[in-house]
């Protein structure tokens, strides 16, 4: 244990004099200022829509007045229609034609509306089409449709704060991944991983002191993101070894493959593919309609949607996820422990050309 | 004892081997010399012998121990000191020596007065990084004695230090062979092996061309040669000759018959000599 703490505590050390404290601070504090200063904690897409009902009558006017449309928002003529929406980016003009029966509706924008809003506003007119000429008997009052909600409705999430969990996830991630890169290769460099080897010092201690190491550090810095972010309102209880954890799968991750690389030059592309990998599942929490099958064998997986479910609880079973995370550490570490054994600690054997070593 | 038999070690896996069928053994207390020019194997054996590379053919026994059976007891007897001075460059030179001495399960020196015996206390605190490649030498030099080791491997020990520094460095490996350690030499420096070894093997193209006493080797090998000064032409002139050659002989027998000479020295052979004359390779 005595070797075990001295490599820890050398670890740290070297982490404070690799300049990686000023880093972690510098980013806990940009994170703080874009969370509380820079992005709303709600918004609203600006689309704000036009009408002119020109069919006999102007039954659908009346409707959408019935429905509470403020009167300012239907105009005398297409002439005026066109006009205010080529004024208003963000605007979409509706104009009715034709008969009440039959009427002919055409949809005006400026700037890009995507195919899915087209739909659900041509699905909107037609519901409300369909009740003015009496061919649907319910009424529009959108009773067309129920929804069924699977489990209790949480709490919606802040929009500064949607993104943070899949921040903190990943950031954590990249700390362990490319900080212990970093250590591995200073070793290299300056060869002190081959002074190493002739101690007793073992493979062992090596990968776990370093685990620890970015562990802790992970911790403290998703902390020191959480405080300044979103305060006292977080179990820190539950968050805090769901960030240890995360951060070292992720060191263990980072010593195997680094353990295959000469120095951060050759590292960089194959790490940054791997980064962006890790990255998705984080993207498909921004995106929930994005979640293909495959996305939960992707390594992060878990710790992203485990980090989420105790910042914003959902009522999602949790213990599956953490039950995954612990796993896949396991099966990292002994993945690690061979990788370090294999081509740290023994010369001749590495994907480098052997000669460099002599 | 340390027994080295029979070893190979081939880096590429095609048949070209760095170290062809070496063989040797060093008696425990023996200061043991391993001499030849850069690329001839030698930091292959050492890197062999510390069990830093695989064995791939032959065997090394510590008292009848195979080197492939050893664990982390073995790192606790053995200090070893790298060519290159492979340090932490964050740490301070105290740093480097008490987080080594840290990983370690006997008893370990006090990494300041081991700063001290190599002349490193005024620059104890001081980040490794700024020291000079000397200085780093010396502390290498030292992590290699912090564990109180049984056996030193120590690799170039004296490069690029002054005659001073080096004589100091000279003057512990001496003390750790009168404590009992066995010291494993490697380095191209002749002088340095002539003052240290009780036995020298010279390498060259990975294979032992030959192993002896430095006293013997130089009986065996070296050539009788006499250094003469003599006047010629009004300045003062030097010449090393050999009396086994009939030329040098009469060139001799020349400068004393016209009353030229000087001074003259008899000279025994370098051990560079005797390695230039059996490889034709200069060790430098």
């Amino acid at each position: 244990m005595r070797r075990f703490f001295r490599l820890f505590k050398q670890d740290l050390v070297l982490a404070f004099r690799n300049a990686m404290m000023p880093v972690l601070v510098f980013l806990i504090v940009m994170m703080a200022v874009t969370v509380r200063f820079v992005l709303p904690k709600d918004w609203q897409p600006a689309e704000t829509y036009y009408f002119v009902d020109q069919t006999e009558g102007a039954p659908y006017e009346t409707v959408l007045r019935q429905s509470g449309v403020d009167a300012g928002k239907f105009l005398s003529d297409e002439e005026a229609l066109r006009g205010v929406v080529r004024k208003d980016r963000g605007g979409i003009g509706v104009l009715f034609t034709g008969s009440k029966t039959h009427p002919r509706i055409t949809i005006m924008h400026s700037d890009g509306v995507t195919p899915q809003g087209v739909n659900i506003l041509k699905a909107t007119l037609n519901a409300m089409v369909r009740r003015v000429t009496g061919s649907e008997g319910r009424q529009f009052s959108g009773e067309s449709s129920r929804v069924r909600f699977l489990r209790p409705q949480a709490e919606p999430v802040p929009l500064n704060l949607t993104a943070l969990p899949g921040l903190i996830a990943f950031e954590v991630i990249v700390l362990g991944f490319m900080f212990v890169a970093v250590f591995i290769f200073q070793e290299k460099h300056e060869g002190t991983i081959k002074a190493y080897r002739v101690s007793p010092g073992g493979k062992v201690a090596y990968v776990l002191s370093k685990t620890l190491a970015f562990a802790v550090l992970g911790s403290v810095y998703g902390c020191g993101v959480l405080a300044s972010t979103m305060g006292r309102s977080v179990n820190y209880g539950a968050i805090v070894p769901l960030m240890a954890l995360g951060a070292a799968l992720y060191t263990l991750i980072g010593i195997s493959v680094a353990s295959f690389f000469q120095d951060l030059s050759e590292w960089l592309l194959p790490a940054v593919l791997l980064l962006t990998v890790n990255m998705i599942p984080a993207a498909s929490m921004v995106f929930p309609t994005f979640s293909p099958r495959w996305l939960s064998y992707v390594p992060s997986y878990p710790a992203v949607f485990a980090i989420r479910e105790v910042l914003f609880p959902s009522g999602k079973p949790i213990l599956p996820l953490v039950g995954a995370l612990v796993a896949e550490s396991v099966a990292a570490y002994a993945l690690c422990l061979f990788l370090t054994e294999r081509n740290l600690m023994k010369e001749g054997r590495s994907w480098a050309p052997q000669g460099r070593f002599r | 004892m340390i027994e080295v038999s029979h070893v190979y070690h081939d880096y590429t896996g095609e048949g070209r081997y760095a170290v062809s069928d070496v063989s040797f053994t060093i008696s425990k207390g023996e200061v043991f010399g391993f001499l030849g020019p850069s690329g001839a194997g030698k930091s292959t054996v050492q890197n062999i012998m510390t069990g830093l590379l695989r064995l791939q053919k032959g065997d090394v026994l510590y008292d009848g121990k195979s080197v492939r059976r050893l664990g982390p007891d073995f790192f606790n007897k053995i200090g070893v000191s790298f060519e290159q001075p492979n340090v932490y460059e964050k740490l301070s030179g105290f740093e480097n020596l008490a987080y080594y001495a840290g990983l370690f399960d006997v008893p370990t020196q006090d990494p300041m007065r081991l700063l001290d015996m190599v002349g490193l206390r005024e620059a104890a605190h001081r980040r490794a990084g700024s020291y000079s490649k000397g200085m780093k030498q010396r502390l290498v030099f030292a992590r290699a004695l912090v564990n109180n080791p049984s056996i030193l491997f120590l690799d170039e020990p004296t490069s690029g230090l002054d005659p001073a520094l080096s004589g100091r460095i000279k003057d512990i490996i001496r003390q750790k062979q009168r404590e009992g350690c066995t010291v494993f030499l490697t380095t191209h420096n002749m002088f340095v092996a002539d003052e240290l070894c009780d036995r020298v093997a010279f390498l060259n193209e990975g294979r032992i061309v030959a192993m002896d006493s430095p006293r013997a080797l130089k009986l065996r090998y070296g050539e009788r040669s006499i250094r003469v000064e003599y006047r010629e032409d009004g300045n003062v002139k030097s010449r090393v000759l050999f009396t086994e050659r009939a030329e040098d002989r009469a060139l001799l027998h020349d400068l004393i018959d016209h009353g030229d000479v000087l001074t003259i020295h008899s000279q025994e052979a370098t051990l560079e000599q005797i390695f230039i004359s059996l490889t034709g390779r200069e060790l430098a």
